[in-house]
């Protein structure tokens, strides 16, 4: 195989237990089907009940941001969690959707909803096409190429000027309706709502697919690619599932965001900033569970908002800070980030009643 | 076309330099087997450091060198000894995100310190009117960070090939389990290369603040340019590095000058997608 490159973790699988064991071994974090009812019950009450509890624009507004992250998060996961293809560079395809939407609404005018569609299907077009060389790395180059992707994308974005160069582009307002995507209440109970119902959608389709062969497909490349193609996976096709399933949920937040603030402009939509915040969200939470985005979105928005409130104007860069940490400290001492820490405690609970 | 020697001669200064970033990163890579992803954020350190040497201190980025190098090196040898190295039990995900967490952890510090303003050095003894040679204009500062970069990389070179423990670390880059046999402990290896691959960083960043300017973001384009270079050149191989970083140089002037100056590094990194795909072992790197 040509891009077999020897220095980095592809080498790896000469070391550790036989491949078909681990495989055997890897096991899905989805639980029994009554298991999974309580961690869903949780997330629909909870995510449910906020915006009527806290009633605030502002703790409105936070509620979409969550929500936003938490389908980049997911989408990401799918692919960087589950199938162990690590992208630095998803901002691309935020941008891409972001783009969409805005270009849709300023420059051709025609509906934010076919706006959306059309970036997620660009998304997918592109995931496609950029999967078809660098889907031939692993592990390092695959990441490295992933950002200069997004870079490339930053370039062409800032000096192209039908699409409004560095300034960017503004959506213009519309009458308040689901069709139009633009509500201008104070509050932001319809954005809220859709865009919860967006997650949902998003975490069934995750977990149908987890549960399907598509999963253990997906988790088998991850844990050893050269074993998984040898047992009969056909390792690119599913790779690029995952891509293309990653690439449309985030291009799908992207063109939200977009028609949510109603401006876009290259860096903050493709920026290396955005691909960093859908990992830390993922990465924090637990890059080997379902609900691990999720959990990792709320902590990364209530983290953030508390430093800001806290410390300011300093605040974002203060956020930066202690963020590289956590993610340095979970890479280190708990890849499976707080999911993984809450199965260490529950162990260690069971552990000390059974004595 | 009367340009071109011009645009050559720029495109082989910057080479040099980037030749001497890229060593830094081979290094660590080639011994210890983790991509740092905050290679560029060690080239931002560096560059404050030099600034705050001059703007607090009045040194020279020339006599700053052995400050920034140290400082730099300190920071790899924390980064190893902190996160680095349990992450290396881990798996490819851990090591990705430990220094990627580390590119992020830089960046977030260098805001909170510096602000978001660009900043520059001025009046260094490195800066001045240009040198004519040949018909070729070669600006001081650039042929200062040129010449500095070189004798750096012969300076690593020498260690590598000609000292003991040089070897001691290239027998760690090669096998580590077979150095560990020969009595080399890979433990302290993997902390020299952070060293060593962080002094060489600090060194070029103390030749490039002269001409560039200085802020928190400074250091995405050098990190992707030295990955870039790395792999084109045959991960671990300084001859490749050496090679490839005079290819990039000259591409990122030559496009720039003859097509549109935006989209000189638009070009890099397309080429780097080219060369990872086509010889993903490098443009000299054997299999």
């Amino acid at each position: 195989m040509t891009s077999q490159i020897s220095t980095s973790g592809a080498g790896r699988g000469d070391t550790g237990p036989a491949p078909t064991a681990r495989l055997a071994s890897a096991q899905l974090d989805t639980g029994g089907t009554r298991r999974e009812l309580l961690p869903w019950a949780i997330f629909l009450a909870s995510f449910g009940m906020f915006p009527v509890l806290f009633t605030s624009t502002y703790a409105h507004n936070l509620g979409v941001l969550v929500c936003l992250t938490a389908i980049m998060a997911l989408g990401w996961n799918l692919l960087g969690g589950f199938a162990g293809q690590i992208s630095l560079g998803h901002a691309l395809f935020f941008g891409i959707g972001a783009y969409a939407a805005a270009v849709g609404g300023d420059i051709l005018e025609v509906n934010p909803w076919l706006s959306i569609i059309a970036g997620m299907v660009l998304a997918v077009i592109l995931s496609s096409l950029i999967g078809i060389p660098i889907f031939r790395l692993r592990g390092h180059y695959f990441a490295i190429t992933t950002i200069a992707i997004a870079e490339i994308a930053l370039i062409v974005f800032l000096n192209w000027s039908w699409v409004g160069g560095a300034t960017g582009l503004s959506i213009p307002l519309q009458p308040d309706s689901l069709v139009n995507l633009q509500w201008s209440g104070r509050q932001r109970w319809e954005y809220y709502y859709l865009t919860l119902g967006i997650v949902i959608a998003i975490l069934i389709a995750t977990r149908f697919i987890l549960r399907s062969r598509i999963g253990y497909y997906l988790i088998a490349i991850r844990e050893d690619q050269a074993a998984a193609a040898a047992l009969g996976v056909p390792v690119t096709r599913y790779k690029q599932f995952a891509f293309g399933f990653s690439a449309a949920a985030v291009a799908l937040a992207g063109g939200l965001f977009a028609q949510y603030v109603l401006f876009v402009d290259p860096r903050s939509t493709f920026g290396l900033i955005i691909s960093v915040n859908i990992i830390i969200a993922a990465v924090i939470g637990g890059v080997r569970s379902m609900w691990g985005p999720i959990i990792g979105a709320v902590v990364f928005y209530t983290l953030t908002e508390f430093t800001r409130l806290q410390f300011g104007g300093t605040g974002n860069a203060l956020n930066l800070v202690f963020y590289g940490l956590l993610v340095m400290a979970i890479a280190a001492f708990e890849p499976n980030g707080l999911v993984g820490l809450g199965a260490r405690f529950r162990r260690l609970m069971l552990h000390w009643r059974s004595r | 076309m009367d340009q071109l020697p011009q645009v050559i001669a720029n495109g082989l200064l910057l080479g040099a330099v980037l030749a001497l970033v890229a060593v830094g990163l081979t290094l660590i890579f080639g011994v210890v087997d983790v991509v740092n992803f905050a290679h560029g954020e060690f080239v931002m350190a560096g560059m404050y450091a030099a600034f705050f040497a001059w703007s607090l201190f009045g040194l020279d980025p020339i006599l700053a060198i052995p400050i920034t190098a140290a400082i730099v090196a300190a920071i790899g040898l924390a980064s190893y000894a902190s996160f680095v190295r349990p992450a290396l039990r881990g798996t490819l995900l851990s090591q990705i995100f430990v220094t990627f967490g580390l590119l992020i952890f830089l960046r977030g510090i260098a805001q909170v310190a510096f602000g978001p303003n660009f900043r520059s050095i001025s009046g260094s003894v490195l800066g001045g009117a240009s040198i004519q040679f040949l018909g070729v204009a070669l600006p001081r500062p650039q042929l200062a960070a040129a010449v500095g970069s070189l004798i750096g990389m012969g300076l690593i070179s020498w260690f590598v090939w000609r000292t003991r423990t040089g070897h001691a670390l290239m027998a760690t880059a090669q096998d580590r389990d077979a150095a560990a046999l020969m009595g080399i402990n890979p433990n302290r290896m993997f902390g020299l290369a952070w060293i060593i691959g962080g002094a060489a960083t600090g060194l070029a960043a103390a030749l490039l603040a002269v001409y560039q300017p200085i802020h928190p973001t400074a250091g995405l384009v050098f990190g992707l340019t030295a990955f870039i270079i790395v792999a084109m050149g045959g991960f671990g191989s300084i001859a490749g590095a050496f090679v490839a970083a005079m290819l990039v140089g000259l591409l990122e002037n030559v496009a720039g000058f003859y097509l549109n100056p935006a989209y000189k590094h638009l070009w890099v990194f397309l080429l780097f997608i080219v060369v990872l795909v086509w010889r993903p072992q490098g443009l000299l790197g054997r299999r």
